[in-house]
């Protein structure tokens, strides 16, 4: 009974977060006076439910969503598999920290610009996602294994522990909380680049070209709902991603 | 130095003469420039760290099961687990984690987990450090009596006068840095009957107190 009157009070309270919110939204637009800066909060959501009815939508978000899980997949697979290479050897490390400083660096726009020369506009996004998102993986992964507690690995070499339960009861479960946290940041950075990278490159069923296409057009409302979408969307993957991560995990206290 | 006899071996010495870096020595964690260790290295170690070196995401279960692993019976394993738990008392906290425990209880687990092991030799590199009285009292009297029905070598290293008079059966006195050693003392009397405030264990405090 208790934890259901606390889950209420959490519910209650977000809700009332969203709607100050939204109060403070509906201010700036009665300030601003100009719907082409600021729309309602009203327009934006007759604006959604205008897009919500009609099949391109979800197609669109499906075809969108697709393109940052291949991008997030990849730079996940790779991150851990050169991560891991890289904390071993330690001259691989420094043929590849400096690849990462630069990927770090450089202004995701360049990016863009050089992959619309390579790539069809369909794998813009996908390219940049991944780019994007593999140094921070990769980072998490190199501290994560460099940071495993030595005293751990002693007391398993003493006692003659095997390498693989080393690397499965010690090396995996240290490495996780980093590689969570990499997961989460990429989590929202990808959507942000992959839509962005959508903007430009323009490919069929993509909310990135829905942007681009209400800017055109001026449709201010447009450019917040799809925006909105982008929001949700990415907070229903880290919702999705924690209760993965919830479901699997040690329970360390 | 010699650790053929049986019984309980007191490297003892003051703080930072080098007996850590001895036992590390010993069990294969720190490489050395020169001598020799002659039949050890066929032996398999127990060893109680001066920390408890616990992985904090398993449970204190896991924590023993975990060097038990080349075991492949597995109800030898769990066996092992309960009687080892149940000698330090500690069967109640199986599923617990070592964030939930105290300091003496984690120490408890570490000593169950060499116990467990059963390894030729039992190593314990100043396992009682920063203990309240009563349990040091209590883990030493755990050791003794694990001793009692493995026998074998146990080797333990410490600073600390009493623990050395408590425990030992030989004591191998250093001084150091470098480690060197200066005297070698073996004490008849077993351990429970041993009366602090007795002659022959004054002597032996005159003597580890002038170090």
């Amino acid at each position: 009974m208790r934890s259901i009157i606390i889950k209420n009070k959490k519910i209650a309270k977000k809700i009332l977060i969203f709607l100050f919110w939204v109060c403070i939204w509906e201010v700036s637009h009665r300030v601003i006076g100009r719907d082409i800066y600021v729309p309602s909060p009203f327009s934006v959501l007759v604006t959604l439910r205008e897009l919500i009815v009609q099949p391109v939508f979800w197609k669109t978000i499906v075809f969108s969503i697709y393109r940052v899980l291949i991008g997030l997949g990849w730079s996940i697979l790779v991150g851990i598999t050169v991560g891991t290479i890289c904390s071993i050897n330690s001259y691989l490390y420094d043929l590849i920290h400096p690849l990462i400083i630069i990927i770090k660096s450089t202004p995701v726009l360049s990016f863009i610009i050089i992959a619309l020369i390579w790539l069809s506009s369909s794998n813009v996004p996908i390219f940049i996602c991944f780019l994007m998102c593999f140094p921070i993986i990769w980072t998490n992964v190199v501290a994560g294994i460099r940071n495993v507690d030595v005293k751990l690995l002693q007391m398993a070499r003493i006692y003659g522990v095997s390498r693989f339960n080393i690397v499965k009861k010690i090396y995996l479960p240290s490495i996780k909380p980093y590689l969570t946290a990499a997961c989460l940041t990429s989590l929202g950075l990808g959507w942000k680049v992959s839509v962005a990278a959508e903007v430009l490159s323009h490919p069929r069923n993509a909310i990135g070209s829905q942007l681009y296409g209400a800017k055109v057009y001026l449709d201010s409302s447009g450019v917040f709902a799809w925006t909105f979408v982008v929001i949700v969307l990415s907070v229903i993957f880290e919702n999705v991603f924690n209760r993965f991560i919830g479901k699997g995990n040690i329970n360390v206290k | 130095m010699d650790f053929s006899k049986e019984g309980i071996h007191c490297i003892y010495g003051p703080s930072g003469s080098g007996k850590t870096t001895l036992l590390n020595s010993l069990v294969g964690l720190t490489s050395y420039e020169k001598g020799e260790f002659v039949g050890f290295r066929e032996n398999s170690f127990s060893y109680i760290f001066q920390e408890e070196r616990l992985l904090p995401w398993a449970t204190v279960e896991e924590n023993i099961r975990f060097v038990l692993e080349s075991l492949e019976d597995k109800d030898e394993i769990n066996k092992r687990i309960d009687k080892y738990l149940s000698i330090v008392g500690l069967q109640k906290f199986k599923k617990s984690y070592p964030q939930e425990l105290s300091g003496g209880m984690k120490q408890r687990v570490s000593i169950a987990r060499a116990f467990a092991y059963e390894g030729d030799i039992l190593i314990m590199d100043e396992p009682f450090k920063g203990l309240h009285i009563e349990l040091k009292r209590s883990l030493m009297n755990y050791i003794i009596d694990y001793w009692k029905e493995k026998k074998g070598v146990f080797i333990l290293v410490t600073h600390d006068i009493e623990e050395v008079l408590y425990m030992a059966d030989y004591i191998h006195i250093f001084q150091g840095p470098p480690l060197t050693l200066t005297e070698e003392i073996t004490i008849e009397i077993p351990q429970f009957e041993r009366e602090r405030n007795s002659n022959s264990i004054m002597k032996y405090r005159d003597i580890l107190s002038r170090i």
